[in-house]
């Protein structure tokens, strides 16, 4: 009697208690089949070093400057290739049953989903804070955090915070010092305080004291309804 | 072959070492369905495992779009030949646990141990060589004596000043590579290479730990299977060992190139 493989279980005996063995209907994947695997994997490994070097060997000595996408898009698939024999094979997932797959490729799908998502909160940095934009451009800035905001500062010639400073400083008021206006229901702490003190140095004003950063200092305005 | 239901009951295979008769948990209708489901658990926890290596991945991609100039110093400092045999040591370390799982299925046990034990020697390689020939000089600046790039630093290197033994030798304006605050290499040229520096950091050696476990994993498979506790009608242990196992084959794959090629 031929135990039919794709049987799941014996409907008149399913906890196996007559003993039979049920054997599990998993396929053996067999040592040819893995060996092949592992040379594919070897040799694209070679292949994806292969393709560095020689990149770098080019660059060098025949001055042939390759666009960077080359070198991320061949390396990246070639690790893609390397990951699905693995997967497939080593893992057993072309063996298996299909909802196996199903879990990783949604996985994976989140994690496009994860880094798309990111790629699209830094791209759109510029839409909420100015001064975030030329912080945030491909090629980098070489700058720091506090330069970039003390540019920023510069190029606006910020006034409207003189205006504040120096009423500030005529009431001798270092701390939480509020200031409202019809765009801010608050007055802005933290970060924005570096604003202001950047905008202080561009304009090598003399304080009373070391500029505290922590105060409530408003942002230059920079929405459109005050320019 | 024994018909009686009984966990206790000893079988013997054709690899002539007994092994038990396994009784699947009750609340399963057969051990065919146990089997999916374990699998499909083991599957879900390793699209958890995935994500977290994801995040680095992420980390990698933010940081080196904000600040090339860095990442090209940083990647720079590092030996794609190492990171290649590294490779290729956990490739090979993937096949053997594969071909344990084969061995188990057909019960050849021999087999089966032998290969556990070279995916073992393996994983003990990979983290030897990554400590030994990346971290400690990186870190330190403490070369290995054997190590061949040490021949390109002989100039730099301190006479007299070695450690452990004599087995670490001291090269000058070398170390100091180290995440974020940490950081203290005289000769950097970007101001943000120790961005990259803990990028490298967390993504190599939150594998690192990731083999360390793999093989705690493997190791007792390994004990179970010279117990006979797995044979070719049970073999769960090793596959889910197997599964962690390639993941941590499979996300080296994919760290390899990010760290070590991309330039």
């Amino acid at each position: 009697m031929a135990h039919a493989p794709a049987k799941q279980f014996d409907e008149l005996d399913p906890h196996g208690a007559a003993g039979h063995g049920q054997h599990a209907s998993h396929v053996i994947v067999g040592p040819f089949t893995l060996r092949t695997v592992l040379a594919l994997l070897l040799f694209f490994t070679v292949l994806t070093v292969g393709q560095a070097q020689l990149e770098v060997f080019l660059s060098h000595a025949l001055d042939i400057e390759f666009p960077r996408w080359v070198n991320i898009v061949f390396c990246m698939g070639i690790a893609v290739v390397k990951a699905l024999l693995v997967m497939g094979y080593f893992m057993q997932l072309k063996y298996d049953n299909p909802i196996n797959s199903v879990v990783m490729a949604f996985t994976f799908l989140g994690l496009g989903l994860f880094l798309g998502f990111t790629a699209l909160d830094l791209g759109g940095r510029g839409s909420v804070y100015e001064w975030k934009v030329n912080y945030q451009v491909p090629g980098g800035t070489k700058n720091t955090i506090d330069n970039a905001k003390k540019d920023f500062a510069k190029d606006r010639s910020i006034q409207e915070v003189d205006r504040i400073r120096a009423i500030i400083k005529h009431e001798h008021h270092e701390d939480h010092v509020v200031t409202s206006s019809p765009q801010r229901s608050r007055g802005k702490t933290g970060l924005s305080g570096a604003l202001d003190a950047a905008a202080q140095d561009a304009h090598s004003h003399d304080t009373h004291g070391t500029p505290d950063t922590h105060d409530a200092k408003p942002e230059p305005a920079a929405t459109p309804a005050a320019h | 072959m024994s018909t009686v239901n009984s966990t206790h009951e000893h079988q013997s295979s054709g690899g002539g070492v007994p092994y038990k008769k396994y009784k699947h948990a009750h609340h399963w209708r057969s051990q065919s369905e146990e089997f999916d489901a374990v699998k499909l658990g083991f599957w879900l926890f390793l699209a958890t495992e995935v994500l977290l290596f994801g995040g680095i991945f992420c980390a990698y991609a933010i940081f080196r779009m904000m600040h090339p100039e860095a990442w090209k110093e940083g990647s720079s400092a590092l030996d794609w030949r190492w990171g290649g045999l590294n490779t290729v040591v956990l490739l090979l370390s993937s096949y053997t646990m594969a071909a344990s799982i084969f061995a188990v299925q057909t019960g050849q046990f021999a087999r089966a141990k032998r290969n556990l034990l070279i995916t073992l020697f393996c994983g003990c390689l990979f983290v030897a060589i990554k400590m030994t020939f990346e971290y400690i000089p990186k870190w330190s600046g403490f070369f290995f004596i054997l190590d061949p790039s040490l021949a390109t630093y002989k100039a730099a290197a301190v006479e007299g000043k070695t450690a452990f033994m004599g087995l670490f030798q001291y090269v000058e304006g070398y170390g100091g590579k180290r995440p974020g605050e940490l950081f203290t290499h005289p000769f950097a040229k970007d101001p943000n290479v120790p961005m990259w520096w803990s990028v490298y950091y967390s993504g190599t050696a939150l594998h690192a730990l990731h083999v360390i476990i793999g093989m705690i994993l493997i190791a007792r498979v390994y004990i179970k299977l010279g117990k006979g506790h797995y044979g070719p009608t049970y073999y769960s242990g090793v596959e889910i060992a197997g599964l962690y196992w390639h993941l941590v084959d499979l996300i080296w794959i994919f760290l390899f190139p990010l760290l070590y090629l991309i330039h």
